[in-house]
């Protein structure tokens, strides 16, 4: 659980997320090409974000695409949200998005 | 490779058991409704047999498709195509290998539980149902499989964590 926190820990490393977030399934180089980062930072900090599982990958031919895994954000919600507060929380979060917007 | 080409989720997981039990847990007909939203799925896992999942309510066919690569315990592919849905059919992959000694240490055996979900329909109408549904049902495994366990992975992965 401390890789996680860590992982989330850096703004560069959740914006790559955000951005997997948006188009899931990227390559390094896909991913690094908006990103105001070198090549090399980029590839760091997926290997800190592979390692604490929030981005898994596959090879399609030797391309390496990266996805975002939610399941250990999954297993965080578990273990601090009831089931029964999912759907208010989530009407709280839509009257902020809503409030928020206005 | 066109865009489209490319897996539309890859979910993965550290869980503390041995393949052979997660194999067991993913295609035993009894084993399944525990992790998978209460619904019965039959087949007998051979390559070329279909596979059939039914409504726990009203019986009705859920979804259904075919065992295109079975090797127990490590690799298993099979078509998924929603009933009520004329959508094409998708294409699941569960992969299943050991975990990195390295992250989890000697003393516990533990197995990296990969689903891929791919090939869906272009502006496929099910795409996002079955993506919210994935995360909850690899949790619900994970705890049942470690359940009996003195040293369950708890939140994840390294065991000298937690």
């Amino acid at each position: 659980m401390d890789d996680v926190f860590r992982a989330l820990a850096d703004a560069h490393r959740r914006e790559i997320l955000d951005r997997l977030r948006e188009d899931n399934g990227q390559t390094l180089s896909q991913l690094a090409a908006p990103l105001e980062m070198s090549r090399q930072a980029v590839a760091k900090h997926l290997l800190i974000l592979e390692k604490a599982n929030l981005v898994s990958s596959v090879f399609r031919g030797r391309e390496k695409l990266h996805y975002l895994n939610p399941v250990p954000l999954h297993e965080l919600s578990r273990r601090w949200i009831k089931p029964f507060e999912s759907a208010r929380l989530e009407t709280l979060h839509q009257l902020k998005t809503k409030l928020e917007k206005d | 490779m066109t865009p489209s080409s490319k897996p539309e989720f890859v979910y993965t997981t550290y869980i503390r058991t041995t393949p052979e039990k997660l194999w067991a847990a993913l295609t035993t007909e009894d084993v399944i409704p525990r992790y998978w939203f209460g619904n019965a799925v039959k087949s007998s896992w051979d390559q070329g047999d279909a596979v059939q999942s039914f409504d726990r309510d009203d019986g009705s066919l859920d979804w259904d498709g075919e065992v295109l690569e079975s090797q127990p315990p490590h690799r298993l592919v099979f078509t998924f195509r929603v009933a009520d849905c004329p959508e094409k059919a998708s294409r699941v992959t569960y992969k299943i290998t050991p975990a990195d000694p390295d992250d989890f240490g000697p003393s516990g055996e533990a197995v990296k539980f990969t689903v891929i979900h791919e090939d869906f329909a272009k502006d496929s109408q099910i795409v996002h149902g079955v993506i919210r549904g994935g995360p909850g049902s690899l949790s619900k495994l994970k705890t049942m499989l470690e359940s009996d366990s003195h040293e369950p992975l708890g939140l994840m992965w390294k065991h000298r964590e937690e």
